[in-house]
C-alpha cells in the first residue's frame, strides 16, 4: 500500500529530519568517545568512536540532501492527506496490533497458549469471508491444528527452543 | 593455459569427490523437501526467498551445518524458481525475481500454453542454476587469489563500495539506498567493539552489549513488511489450470541455447555485485535478449525467448551471489546476505582463507546447488499440476503462520525474548521504510559489513601512522577508490537529471 505523493513527501521529510537529529546526537557521542579513549597507545584514529563519527557526518549530510530534495515537491503538491482512518481500517493494521499483542503475551503465558490465541484472533479477523460464523469456525479449526503442528516441527524436527 | 587446465581439472576432481560424499540419503531427502518447500514459498505471492531463508536460519540453528546449509540452498534455489509458476499462472510474480517472467509467461498461459511455459521456465531455471554452480567453481579460485592480496585498506574500501553499489541498485533513489546502508553500518556499531572492548551506544543496557542480533533484525526487515503488506495486495479470484504437457522439448532448448548462455553470464555477473540480486539480473537479461533477438516484435506477446532469458538469469544469479560471499565475505544478494549470517552462526568464516583452509566445504556448497537444481527440475515439473490448488491459500491464514515462524526464528538464535522485540522493531521500521522507497537490502548489508569496515579502517590507519597515503598507493585500493567515486558520481548525476526531468504521470 503506497501512500499518496503528498503524504509520502511529508513522511520522507519527517523521517529525514528524525535521522538528522539522531545522527547529530550519534556524532556528538562519537566525538566524546574519541576524547575518552584516546591515549599514547591508541591515537584518535584508532579509537572506537572514529568510524561512528565519520558515519554520523555522512548520514547527516545524506539526510540534509534528502530534506533539500523533498522540499520543492512538498510545496507544489496538493493537500490530499494520507488519512489515518484508511490505515486504521486496513487489515494490515489489525495484523500489526495482533503481532504486538502476541509478542507481549509470550513471556506471560506459555508458547502454545499465546500462539493458539494469536492464530485464532488473526485468522478470525483476516480470513477472507463475510460470514462471521464461517470465520470463527475456520479459526477454531485452524488455530489448534497449526499451533500443534508448528510446536511439533520446532520441538521434534528442528530442536528449536521455544519462548 | 596448461596451468589453467590443470587447476580446472583439479577443481573438478575435488568437486566430484565432495559431490559424491554429499549423496547421503538424509542429505538428499532434506534437499528434496527444502526445494519443494522453496517452490511453494516462491509460488505463493507475498512469501519471498529472502523471507524464507531468514526464517530458516534461526530455525536450523540446532541442525548440523551441512544439513542446515542444504536446507537453505534448497529453499533458495526452489523459491527463486517457484516465483515463475505464480508469474505464469497468476500474472503475479511469486518473488520479485520473476517479475520479468510474468510478461511473457502469463501471456503464454493465456494462449493455452501454460504447461509448455512452466516446462520451459523449469528447464531454464535448472540450466541457469547449473551455469551458476559452474561459474562458482571457475571464478572463486581466481577471486580468492586476488583477495589474498587484500589488506586492511582494501577490506575497508570493499565494505564502502558494497554499501554504495547496493544502495544505488536496490533503491529507486540512490541517496535513500546509501542512507539505508550507512544507517545499517551505524546500527552495527552498537555493542562491544572488538579492538578495545569498548561499549558503544549501549546506554548501559546489558542486552545491547553483544550488539543488535543480525538474524532477528533480518527477519524483521525482510519478513514483517511482507506479512503486513500481504493484506494490501489484491489477488485474483481464480487460478488458471495447467493445460498440456509440462515436459520441455529438446528442440526448444537447443533453439534458445545462445540466449541461455548469454543470460547465464549476465545473471552471474549481476549476482556477484553486492545488492543487485535476482530481480535486476532477470530484467537486465530480458532487456538484453530483446535487444539482440531476431523476433523483437514478439516480446510482450508471450514469447518463449524472453521467458528463457529471465529465468536463466535469475537462477544463475544464485551462483553469482555466492562467489563474493565465499571468497570475500561480501554477499552478492539479499538472500546471500542472510546465508552469510547463517554461516557465521555455524562458525564458518567465509573469505579468501575458506578456499585454502576448508576447500571441502567450498565444494560442498557447489554440490548442494547441483543437487537442489536437480530436485528443482523434477519437483518443479510435478508441482506444476498441484500448485494452482495450493495458490488458493488465503493470506489471512498464511501470514499469521509466517508471523509465528518469525517469532520462533528470532527467539531460537539466542533464546532471548529481547531478540523478538528487536525483530518486531526492525519489522515496523522496515515496513515504514519500504512504503517510502527504502529497501532493506542496504541496511542489512551495512549491519553485516559494520565490523569489517570498523576494524579494517582503524587497523589501516594504525599501520600507516594515521596516513591516508596507502589508500592511494596500493593498486587494488586505488581501483576500489575509483569505483567508489564512479558510483557516487554517476548516481548523483542520475539523481540530478531525474529532478530536472518533467514528471510522468
Amino acid at each position: 500500500m503506497k501512500p499518496p505523493p503528498n503524504a509520502a513527501n511529508r513522511a520522507d521529510l519527517l523521517f529525514a529530519t528524525l535521522v538528522l537529529i539522531l545522527s547529530a546526537a550519534a556524532t556528538v557521542e562519537a566525538w566524546r568517545m574519541i576524547g575518552r579513549t584516546t591515549s599514547r597507545f591508541a591515537p584518535w584514529y584508532y579509537t572506537p568512536g572514529f568510524l561512528p563519527l565519520i558515519l554520523g557526518v555522512i548520514i547527516s549530510l545524506l539526510a540534509v540532501f534528502l530534506i533539500v530534495q523533498q522540499l520543492p515537491s512538498l510545496r507544489t503538491s496538493n493537500s490530499a492527506g494520507y488519512g489515518l482512518g484508511e490505515l486504521a481500517r486496513s487489515r494490515s493494521l489489525w495484523m500489526a496490533v495482533l503481532l504486538i499483542g502476541y509478542v507481549v503475551l509470550l513471556p506471560v503465558v506459555s508458547y502454545v497458549v499465546a500462539t493458539m490465541l494469536f492464530l485464532f484472533l488473526a485468522v478470525a479477523a483476516l480470513y477472507p469471508s463475510r460470514s462471521l460464523v464461517r470465520r470463527v469456525v475456520t479459526s477454531l479449526t485452524v488455530s489448534p491444528v497449526l499451533t500443534l503442528t508448528l510446536y511439533w516441527v520446532f520441538e521434534r524436527v528442528f530442536y528449536v527452543p521455544l519462548p | 593455459m596448461l596451468v589453467f587446465t590443470d587447476s580446472l581439472a583439479a577443481a573438478l576432481q575435488s568437486f566430484a569427490n565432495e559431490f559424491f560424499a554429499l549423496l547421503h540419503p538424509m542429505v538428499l531427502l532434506v534437499s528434496f523437501l527444502s526445494v519443494i518447500g522453496g517452490i511453494l514459498v516462491g509460488a505463493l505471492p507475498g512469501l519471498t526467498a529472502t523471507m524464507a531463508v531468514s526464517l530458516l536460519v534461526g530455525l536450523t540453528y540446532g541442525v548440523d551445518t551441512t544439513l542446515a546449509l542444504t536446507i537453505l540452498m534448497g529453499i533458495y534455489v526452489g523459491a527463486i524458481y517457484g516465483g515463475s509458476q505464480a508469474a505464469i499462472l497468476l500474472n503475479i510474480p511469486g518473488t520479485p525475481a520473476s517479475a520479468a517472467s510474468a510478461i511473457e509467461g502469463h501471456r503464454l498461459a493465456l494462449k493455452g500454453q501454460a504447461g509448455q511455459a512452466i516446462g520451459l521456465a523449469t528447464l531454464s531455471s535448472f540450466v541457469g542454476t547449473l551455469i551458476g554452480a559452474l561459474l562458482v567453481l571457475l571464478a572463486s579460485p581466481l577471486l580468492t587469489s586476488i583477495a589474498l592480496r587484500f589488506g586492511a585498506w582494501e577490506y575497508f574500501l570493499l565494505a564502502v563500495f558494497g554499501i554504495l553499489i547496493c544502495g544505488t541498485l536496490a533503491a529507486e533513489n540512490p541517496v535513500k539506498g546509501w542512507l539505508g546502508g550507512f544507517l545499517g553500518l551505524m546500527i552495527a556499531m552498537v555493542g562491544m567493539e572488538e579492538i578495545q572492548a569498548y561499549h558503544r551506544f549501549t546506554f548501559g543496557q546489558i542486552q545491547l552489549t553483544g550488539g543488535i542480533s543480525l538474524i532477528p533484525a533480518m527477519i524483521g526487515l525482510f519478513a514483517v513488511p511482507e506479512i503486513l503488506g500481504a493484506f494490501a495486495r489484491s489477488r485474483p479470484a481464480s487460478v488458471t489450470t495447467v493445460v498440456g504437457s509440462v515436459i520441455p522439448s529438446l528442440r526448444k532448448f537447443t533453439k534458445y541455447l545462445p540466449v541461455t548462455l548469454r543470460s547465464g553470464l549476465i545473471g552471474a555477473a549481476i549476482g556477484a555485485i553486492p545488492g543487485a540480486g535476482e530481480d535486476i539480473a532477470a530484467w537486465v537479461s530480458y532487456a538484453n535478449a530483446k535487444r539482440f533477438s531476431k523476433e523483437k516484435e514478439k516480446f510482450g506477446t508471450g514469447h518463449e525467448e524472453g521467458l528463457v532469458a529471465s529465468e536463466v538469469a535469475n537462477n544463475t544469479c544464485i551462483g553469482g551471489s555466492l562467489i563474493p560471499l565465499l571468497t570475500l565475505a561480501v554477499p552478492g544478494s539479499a538472500v546471500a546476505a542472510v546465508i552469510l549470517g547463517a554461516l557465521w552462526l555455524h562458525n564458518v568464516r567465509p573469505g579468501p582463507l575458506l578456499f585454502i583452509e576448508q576447500p571441502a566445504f567450498f565444494y560442498q556448497i557447489v554440490g548442494m546447488l547441483v543437487i537442489a537444481a536437480t530436485f528443482m527440475l523434477v519437483g518443479g515439473l510435478f508441482a506444476a499440476k498441484v500448485l494452482p490448488t495450493v495458490l488458493r491459500v488465503p493470506a489471512g491464514v498464511l501470514m499469521p503462520v509466517v508471523a509465528v515462524l518469525c517469532v520462533a526464528g528470532s527467539f531460537a538464535v539466542n533464546m532471548r525474548i529481547f531478540d523478538v522485540f528487536v525483530m518486531l522493531t526492525f519489522g515496523f521500521v522496515g515496513t515504514f521504510l519500504k512504503s517510502h522507497g527504502y529497501t532493506p537490502a542496504p541496511i542489512v548489508l551495512g549491519l553485516i559489513l559494520g565490523n569489517m569496515a570498523d576494524a579494517n579502517l582503524r587497523r589501516a590507519l594504525f599501520l600507516a601512522d594515521g596516513s591516508l597515503e596507502p589508500f592511494f598507493t596500493r593498486p587494488i585500493s586505488l581501483v576500489l577508490i575509483l569505483m567508489v567515486v564512479l558510483t557516487i558520481g554517476s548516481s548523483l548525476i542520475a539523481v540530478w537529471r531525474g529532478r530536472r526531468r518533467p514528471r510522468e504521470t
